[in-house]
């Protein structure tokens, strides 16, 4: 045990990582739920609270030390923003060029169904009244039950 | 003979193979030889094997240590596991390829012998591409392969040779190496993805032959073969990150992960809207359309990551690769989207659709399925558009994504109740016993989530929850009732054999109790995610969560390629919200050579079926292994969601699994499919 918290401080100095002999603060649900908004500036896509790297955890403890000093939410947003610039945050203003973002579902829900209605209203004009009565086609369906499934082997 | 030589003979082989299938395919379109055709059927399993060859020497090479060739140099060390070598082929550039175009190869190998020949028996049960359109099929398969063949044998080699070979290699990425999951997770994806090209070749060849309806049917079981991939790669790529990446959540919207969703999404919607082509012959262009653009999603996530144009954690450096995918994407794109534009006043669908119907609720339902991956590609790619527009840097995450995917979520949970219950063409008034029903599930489930005390979000998802599984219980509930009384058997018997004959409607309805349990799992562990990290002391105690953790014991191991630093704490539960927490539990950093100072988390977390504990170690004494600092994540109902992705990829299963014998057709009782 002993030998091996040796052959460990070596390796640790071996791959001059710096010493550790404070540990770090303690943090609070708050912290991470905060972290959790903002980008970690040195990770391939992950946020200050997902994220294990030296940033991150500065930026943690950053988030626990302002807590501390009793500011607010988008007071410590805020401070990240003026640090990197907007790009910190992972939820994109609402104004601007990343409203458009925002504004996507509808667009495309829009596009989409606009789409479907002009098709829909092609093919009803396209759609021959049927002779038969509507009576008549649901007793036929009834009587046939499906369309003929073509993995299945005719009995 | 050098497994070097032995690769790089084989790709150039599979490269010319295909080429081969290829020229003869399009002679026998171009000249209606039915010879040229058989020709290029015989060549598909040839390349399938040459391609197979390939691989095998990848693999050869690296089990051999063979670090003249510069993929094993830098991906593969003498110190791997035996589980981790055979995996490597597809933990960098090169050898992914390999393994796509490898699949690529056997998916068309396998359309090869759909195709029908002179002699052939035309039995009901194989659906054989006739000889108008197989030509096409296979030219659009066999194209797609030269692709991936060329890419590696000109630009990403997997067997270039190192000029002076090193005597160890880099090793496989640590990352990867943590977790079985690189054995599954990749595989099952690019599977899925592959499996797309074949209903995308069959749209091709509909659309060349002017046969728009039949490739429907021929193409359900590939498309539901590739989902069921898609489905469970995703959710394997889940767990992988749950377990693995050490913050204790499941998805990110990490740019590749966004790049995987969005052919699902798709496929999703396409499975739905063929339904609607399949029972009422309308919706062809639109098919056309949406199964172009899943295939195309498929190469968009490899442009993405191997371009380097986004930050991921999947990404794989940059390189021409990157470029040559996005040709690749704008060809399909042009291809499929060409081809549609010149039919598209031919194809002249005709029908009236009623919105309260089945196929209303289906084509509402690939509305939202289309508009959530329209809203996936732009949030991924927008902060490119801001940056070229405005020189901004911009973040487009998950705060944004789950926002926006809430609603749409819901919505489509509320069609999938109660579109299976809607009949087809038109609604009477049969119909308004049951969505009475449906309606009292979900404002009971919804008022009981509130009564318990949960946010209206939660309760909602239960409600959903509750109403999704009261309309499958409907479903079957009234299809063996009608059994029962029809044919004088017991309800259990009536049930089995509903069943067991109609494969597809039970297999869809496990399939979508499986996606409300994921609704359900996904909204719990959202929003009562717990999360807090403190530093203790050897012996010290802990008590927050419900549960009380005592720090026992600090050390450290050498596991051979990696020094393994661990903290043992022993938990108890000490209120009901801690129930089942209780154990010994062992979370790790990884240290490897190749990685510096940077550990790797191996968390330590116990599933119960409320809530996970999660054990993350972030921080330990370096100098007396006096103290450590632990994260504690809870999360509620993640088992569950593991639980919901094998139902789901098992109702799949159901739905393919070969009938053991020609069933009645339709006896009574079951309503129609």
């Amino acid at each position: 045990m002993r030998l091996a918290l040796l052959l460990l401080t070596l390796l640790g100095l071996a791959l001059a990582q710096p010493p550790q002999t404070t540990p770090p603060p303690d943090l609070s649900p708050e912290v991470f739920r905060i972290a959790k908004g903002l980008r970690c500036p040195v990770c391939q896509g992950e946020s200050a609270s997902e994220s294990n790297s030296g940033v991150a955890q500065e930026m943690r403890r950053l988030i626990a030390e302002q807590l501390a000093q009793g500011k607010s939410e988008a007071e410590i947003r805020q401070f990240f923003v003026e640090r990197y610039g907007p790009w910190i945050l992972y939820e994109p203003p609402k104004q601007g060029l990343t409203l458009w973002v925002w504004l996507s579902p509808l667009i495309g829900l829009a596009l989409l169904a606009y789409g479907l209605w002009r098709y829909l209203a092609a093919t009803r004009a396209r759609a021959v009244p049927a002779d038969v009565s509507e009576e008549e086609i649901a007793r036929l369906e009834a009587e046939l039950h499906q369309p003929p499934d073509p993995h299945r082997r005719t009995p | 003979m050098t497994p070097g030589l032995l690769g790089g003979v084989a790709l150039l082989a599979t490269l010319v193979l295909s080429l081969v299938g290829l020229v003869l395919a399009g002679l026998s379109w171009w000249a209606q030889d039915r010879r040229y055709l058989e020709a290029a059927r015989r060549v598909a399993p040839v390349a399938f094997l040459s391609a197979l060859v390939s691989f095998g020497a990848l693999e050869w090479a690296l089990l051999t240590h063979d670090f003249s060739v510069r993929y094993v140099a830098l991906h593969h060390s003498v110190k791997d596991p035996l589980w981790v070598t055979l995996v490597t082929p597809w933990a960098a550039l090169e050898g992914s390829i390999l393994l796509w175009g490898t699949l690529q190869a056997m998916y068309t190998w396998l359309v090869s012998r759909r195709v029908q020949v002179q002699g052939s028996a035309t039995t009901g049960r194989t659906l054989l591409l006739d000889p108008w359109r197989a030509p096409v099929a296979l030219g659009v398969l066999f194209a797609t392969q030269v692709f991936f063949f060329a890419v590696m044998v000109f630009v990403a080699h997997p067997f270039d040779a190192v000029p002076n070979p090193p005597a160890d290699g880099r090793g496989t990425n640590p990352l990867l190496q943590n977790h079985w999951m690189m054995a599954v997770h990749p595989v099952l994806m690019y599977l899925g993805f592959v499996g797309l090209s074949v209903p995308f070749a069959y749209a091709v060849a509909a659309m060349v032959a002017r046969r728009y309806q039949s490739w429907i049917f021929e193409t359900r079981w590939w498309t539901l073969v590739a989902w069921g991939f898609l489905t469970a790669a995703i959710f394997a790529g889940k767990w992988w990150s749950y377990e693995i990446l050490g913050w204790g959540g499941y998805w990110a919207w990490d740019p590749v992960e966004n790049a995987s969703i969005i052919p699902w999404l798709l496929a999703t919607a396409f499975l739905h809207t063929t339904q609607v082509q399949e029972r009422r012959g309308m919706f062809k262009p639109w098919n056309f359309a949406y199964i172009t653009l899943a295939f195309a999603a498929t190469v968009f996530g490899t442009f993405l990551t191997r371009s380097g144009v986004v930050q991921s954690v999947h990404a794989f450096g940059d390189g021409p690769v990157g470029s040559l995918f996005l040709a690749f994407l704008l060809g399909v794109l042009a291809l499929g989207l060409g081809l549609l534009s010149k039919v598209s006043g031919e194809v002249r669908d005709a029908g009236e659709v009623r919105w309260r119907t089945r196929e209303g609720a289906l084509l509402a339902g690939s509305l939202l399925f289309g508009t959530m991956a329209f809203v996936v590609v732009i949030g991924t790619v927008w902060p490119l558009v801001v940056e070229a527009l405005s020189g901004a840097k911009v973040s487009i995450g998950a705060p944004f994504f789950n926002q926006v995917s809430a609603p749409l979520g819901v919505a489509a949970l509320l069609l999938m109740g109660v579109g299976p219950v809607l009949p087809w063409r038109n609604t009477g008034g049969e119909i308004r016993r049951n969505l009475v029903v449906l309606g009292v599930a979900l404002a009971a489930g919804t008022a009981a989530g509130l009564l318990l005390g949960l946010t209206l979000g939660v309760a909602l998802a239960v409600g959903l929850f509750v109403y999704n599984l009261a309309a499958v219980a409907l479903m079957v509930g009234q299809g063996v009732r009608e059994r029962s009384r029809a044919l004088g058997v017991s309800r259990g018997r009536a049930f089995l054999e509903l069943a067991s004959s109609s494969r597809r409607r039970f297999g869809s309805h496990v399939v979508h109790v499986g996606f409300a349990l994921a609704a359900l799992t996904i909204a719990f562990s959202q929003t009562y995610r717990f999360e807090e990290s403190k530093t203790l002391r050897l012996g010290e105690s802990w008590r927050t969560a419900g549960v009380e953790m005592t720090l026992r014991n600090v050390g450290v191991e050498d596991q051979g390629n990696r020094q393994s630093v661990y903290a043992r704490v022993e938990v108890r539960g000490v209120d009901r919200r801690g129930l089942w927490a209780d154990g010994t539990y062992t979370t790790r950093l990884n240290f490897y050579p190749q990685m510096g100072n940077q550990g790797l988390h191996a968390p330590d977390l116990k599933y119960t079926l409320y809530n996970d504990y999660y054990l993350i170690l972030q921080a330990f004494d370096t100098e007396r292994g006096q103290w450590a600092t632990l994260r504690l994540v809870v999360t509620p109902l993640v088992l569950w969601l593991w639980v919901a992705g094998a139902v789901m990829a098992l109702g799949t299963l159901y739905i393919l699994w070969p009938s053991p014998a020609p069933q009645r057709q339709q006896a009574p009782g079951g309503a129609p499919a």
